[in-house]
């Protein structure tokens, strides 16, 4: 988490008291400030977490491609990086994504639209699937992440889709009344690519970690 | 059955019998329900929080207890000689359902509320097991245990994404949680310690009930399959499917060799809730009721009456005899 109380004043005394300007003769006080205002700026509110939801299914295959021939539905590419709350990549995490198919069913029985990816040292991620369907006890299209990382706390949360009908095309307007949970911080807009014949989507979502 | 409704009119207090069955009319719509340990009287949670207390010789209501000033909720607590009310200011308060006295108070948990599907207490109300998200890690949960008194007996790490259901073994000494991550998770309650985890179970646990003889744990997942664990090894016995979308409540009858589940079966045309009661030895489906909705669910203490709240405006009391077996779900061995 951001210590949002560490000031100028109070950096410049931390390092004081313990000793940083006076051993670390190659820095300036300015040089100092400067890395620590631009460690500052490139810092990041972790990704807001989310309800992990009741149809989880645990062993999905490690597998970046997620659709079915003959399945119909928006062929989606989900794509985002792994980083941390100082904006440094995260490596060795394991992502795991799951969401309904076009009708707004889970698959219970195998793992359709369910993977597991082990990053290894690669800090992103791409996924090509479909747009989720709607269902009736939920009826706002979303992908559900559980998200490893050594040395952070794990993650789980939830991204929306600004495009999804349910949103009335203003994402921002009050929806408590329908009684839903979901994170407005977690909405993204959908890009229509024009690569081949068919209609194409993409979705750009970082996953942003704390550190444990 | 629609006729029966006509006791509410006529009969209002009194017990109505038919093929064995009973149906105890109600001035508003049931919520949950538990015998007494004795088997005399029905504890019937309303959905006005009202707990009524069935006297079943007279079938009278012989008492209506709920949450008093400054209550905010109501529960029930098996055997059905508990209650518990939980304060505006979160504490919960175990009630015997005949005095009305306050049996045991429990202090809110560390996060400052209870999770009202979590509460889970021992059988002799003297330890409280709760759940609440880990404040150093948003995405992890907790379990706590305490004592009448508000002692903190133990806390431990109890997975990702939250608890699905929990509950202490009939002797009090084991707790069982199932996490939304699919862990199941055993714990000595007297060490406070972890002793175990089954990892087996791929799919969320809806609901696990303990037989009452403590030598077995049955877990229900999401895909409606019901596994059984033998509670000294943690090995499974046995796993079969009941019916479609069942979800939580599942329960043992007092002998421990019926299960009864509750589940919505769905047709292009209409879903149909039902309560089934299952033979475990024999694997035949006893009898099936259609229920109104989501159920509260609690055998007799001799196991020939099945009393359930189902949302309408009676409780029924259901007539359970191994005579009646139809059918014989898909057993799959472990």
């Amino acid at each position: 988490m951001i210590d949002k109380t560490l000031r100028r004043r109070t950096f410049l005394e931390k390092c004081i008291v313990r000793g940083l300007l006076v051993g670390a003769a190659a820095f300036s006080q300015t040089r100092l400030l400067a890395a620590w205002e631009e460690a500052q700026a490139r810092a990041m509110k972790p990704t807001t977490p989310d309800d992990l939801g009741p149809f989880y299914k645990k062993g999905a295959p490690n597998k970046a491609n997620l659709r079915v021939a003959r399945e119909p539905g928006l062929p989606l590419r989900i794509s985002g990086k792994i980083l941390d709350t100082r904006g440094e990549p995260v490596h060795d995490a394991r992502v795991e994504l799951w969401h309904a198919d076009q009708k707004g069913i889970y698959d219970l029985q195998g793992y359709r639209y369910r993977t597991k990816l082990a990053l290894d040292s690669a800090t992103d991620y791409q996924v090509e699937t479909i747009m989720p369907g709607h269902y009736a006890a939920r009826p706002v299209q979303h992908v559900h992440y559980l998200i490893t990382a050594p040395g952070c706390k794990p993650l789980i949360t939830q991204l929306y889709f600004a495009t999804d009908p349910f949103f009335e095309s203003d994402a921002h307007k009050d929806f408590k009344k329908y009684l839903l949970k979901f994170h407005h911080e977690s909405i993204r807009p959908v890009t229509l690519l024009d690569e081949g014949t068919l209609p194409r989507s993409a979705v750009t979502f970082d996953l942003i970690l704390e550190k444990a | 059955m629609h006729r029966l409704h006509i006791a509410a009119l006529g009969f209002a207090a009194s017990i109505l019998s038919v093929f064995g069955d009973q149906v105890l009319p109600m001035v508003t719509n049931s919520a949950d329900v538990s015998f007494s340990t004795d088997g005399k009287s029905l504890a019937v949670l309303g959905w006005d929080r009202q707990v009524r207390v069935w006297d079943l010789a007279t079938a009278h209501v012989t008492r209506t207890l709920g949450p008093e000033a400054g209550d905010a909720n109501c529960i029930l607590l098996p055997p059905g000689n508990r209650f518990a009310t939980v304060s505006t200011n979160q504490t919960l308060r175990i009630r015997d359902t005949v005095s009305g006295r306050i049996m045991s108070s429990f202090a809110p948990p560390a996060d400052g509320g209870f999770d009202w599907d979590q509460v889970v207490t021992t059988a002799d109300g003297a330890l409280l097991a709760a759940s609440c998200t880990d404040p150093a890690s948003p995405s992890s949960s907790i379990v706590q245990v305490i004592d009448h008194a508000g002692k903190l007996r133990f806390q431990a790490p109890a997975g990702l994404g939250g608890l699905a259901q929990m509950t202490f073994s009939p002797d009090g000494e084991t707790l069982v949680a199932a996490s939304w991550d699919t862990d199941i998770r055993v714990w000595d309650v007297r060490a406070g310690t972890l002793k175990h985890v089954i990892e087996a179970v791929k799919l969320e646990t809806f609901d696990l009930a303990y037989s009452p003889d403590g030598k077995f744990l049955a877990t229900l997942d999401a895909d409606s399959k019901i596994y059984l664990w033998d509670t000294r090894s943690w090995k499974l016995t046995r796993k079969f499917t009941v019916q479609p979308n069942a979800n939580r409540p599942i329960g043992f009858s007092p002998d421990g060799t019926i299960l009864v589940t509750w589940g919505v079966i769905r047709t292009k045309s209409k879903a149909e809730p039902q309560v089934i009661v299952w033979d475990i030895a024999s694997g035949r489906q006893i009898r099936a009721w259609t229920t109104e909705g989501r159920v509260g669910l609690s055998f007799s203490p001799d196991g020939r009456q099945l009393a359930v709240a189902d949302g309408s405006k009676n409780v029924k009391m259901l007539a359970v005899s191994k005579k009646g077996s139809v059918k014989r779900f898909n057993t799959v061995n472990p």
